[in-house]
């Protein structure tokens, strides 16, 4: 016990202990060993502790318990083990392009994604057992969808699969169905080839989740704002190591370059438009000469898109920029008897009018070789979809006052003069 | 330590004596702190282990303003409870 309440008296501040440290263990000595005295020990550091806190102090408390909390919510997190497979969409007579291997894939998606065929899946693997004790099919189902299961297009035609479960064995056996989904909707869809180029992995290690990782983040998060907290406790209690000035001058100047960031990017409007069609098998055909380049191409010169684009890059590039990130294809979930298929067509650009009569325009191309119903015709943007300037500023804000913060503590007292 | 110099152990027999309190070393140790800071006692030179601590002028004129304080609390309620 005495040496317990010696390790004790070690919790108080350095400083304390050099100036009252031996009279303590003299006393200890003579009280005798008390366990009584072991916690009145502890509480006097603690005590002490919290009457000299200072910016480390506090710092390093905050990154403490950010890496502690990081660690035991990482604890929470059952291991998970992701399996992953790759396929390749080919020809067997021509070349495909990345263009039509895409195309393909989504077609693919439609089916083996669809609530249909991942509910199959989730009864024949037995996945989510405890989930589907208290949650309807339709949240595993989008869970499954959104969180567990990846469908990745890598470059060549290649694209990969993966899902994440507790059981490896699960893990891969899901893969392994999901890999056979995809080789059945491709006999549906004929004309290209599909073929398993690695086949599901039995995964050795967990990897999600990855706690190094998380804990360091914690730990980065915990120090972040343990700074600023210190900083504040220090500027309250009047200790002049701060500059309030310098700290201001980096929080606002901060502020200014994120809204002068901001106010330079371009505002996106993004028209959205959903349309049902019932012939299923004929929309990706559709949507692969909606979205050609030759289509493209002619939406661009009709509507004048990409000005500033056009005179600096070639054609090719401006067509792909354009597919690739501002039009946006999307099956909409419908109840399971529904023979009928949904989908949204969206399409992102910088002047809202041109954002609704492109979406129109690709919405009548589809429509025009597939029999389609437009449930809800191309929106009129009233508001920008990004960029968000009062997030970008807020951070702004933020890094420049913990560069204020950092400044000011580094900063060399100024030279006396004489 | 009005009585004279007294170190840390000599103060917790002294408490437990008159007042029936046991203080433990870290309850005492913070109250020496505390008390050093406000200038009230200060050590004492001294050859053995033991530190001696000493009121000062200003603890001592503090410890008879409370004295005084609290001696005029006790009467007040001493001749109350005589008349009640």
């Amino acid at each position: 016990m005495r040496r317990m309440m010696r390790w004790a008296a070690r919790l108080y501040p350095a400083a304390w202990r050099a100036r009252y440290g031996d009279e303590l263990d003299v006393l200890l000595d003579d009280a005798g060993p008390r366990w009584a005295d072991v916690f009145d020990i502890l509480r006097g550091a603690l005590t002490m502790q919290v009457a000299t806190l200072n910016f480390w102090k506090i710092a390093a408390a905050f990154a403490i318990a950010g890496a502690m909390t990081a660690g035991a919510w990482s604890l929470t997190q059952s291991d998970r083990y992701v399996s992953s497979a790759v396929l390749r969409i080919s020809d067997p007579s021509a070349g495909v392009t990345r263009m039509q291997a895409w195309l393909h894939m989504q077609a693919l998606q439609q089916e083996v994604l669809s609530r249909h065929s991942l509910s199959n899946i989730i009864q024949e693997q037995k996945l989510y057992d405890k989930e589907r004790s208290h949650e309807p099919l339709e949240d595993i189902v989008q869970t499954m969808r959104v969180r567990d299961l990846l469908v990745k297009p890598m470059s060549g035609g290649e694209f990969t699969v993966t899902f994440a479960n507790q059981d490896r064995a699960a893990a891969q056996a899901t893969v392994r169905a999901v890999v056979a989904a995809f080789a059945e909707a491709n006999v549906a869809h004929g004309k290209l080839n599909l073929e398993v180029v690695r086949p599901a992995s039995l995964p050795d290690v967990s990897s999600v989740p990855d706690r190094p990782r998380v804990i360091f983040s914690g730990l980065m998060a915990g120090l972040l704002v343990g700074a600023v907290v210190g900083a504040l406790y220090t500027i309250a209690r009047g200790r002049k190591q701060w500059s309030l000035r310098l700290i201001a001058a980096f929080a606002v100047a901060g502020m200014a370059i994120g809204l002068t960031i901001a106010m330079s990017i371009p505002d996106r409007f993004v028209s959205m438009a959903v349309l049902r069609t019932s012939e299923t098998d004929k929309f990706g055909a559709a949507l692969r000469t909606a979205l050609s380049d030759a289509s493209i191409d002619d939406v661009i010169m009709k509507y004048e898109l990409y000005p500033a684009e056009r005179r600096s890059m070639p054609i090719a590039q401006v067509i792909g920029k354009m597919r690739n990130t501002a039009i946006q294809v999307r099956i909409v979930e419908l109840p399971a008897d529904t023979q009928a298929r949904a989908f949204t067509v969206a399409f992102a650009y910088t002047d809202r009018y041109k954002a609704q009569m492109v979406t129109q325009e690709l919405v009548a191309r589809i429509s025009g070789t597939v029999r389609a119903e437009v449930l809800d015709p191309p929106s009129m943007p009233m508001a920008p979809s990004s960029p968000n300037r009062l997030q970008i500023g807020a951070f702004g804000l933020f890094a420049g006052t913990l560069l204020g913060l950092a400044a000011s503590r580094l900063r060399r007292p100024p030279l006396a003069t004489a | 330590m009005a009585g004279g110099e007294k170190h840390g152990y000599a103060m917790m027999e002294d408490i437990r004596q008159f007042a029936a309190v046991r203080l433990g070393p870290g309850t005492l140790y913070g109250a020496i702190t505390r008390l050093e800071e406000r200038g009230w006692i200060r050590p004492v030179e001294s050859d053995d282990r033991r530190q001696p601590y000493c009121l000062t002028a200003a603890g001592r004129h503090y410890l008879e303003e409370q004295l005084a304080s609290l001696d005029q609390v006790v009467k007040t309620a001493a001749r109350r409870l005589k008349h009640a």
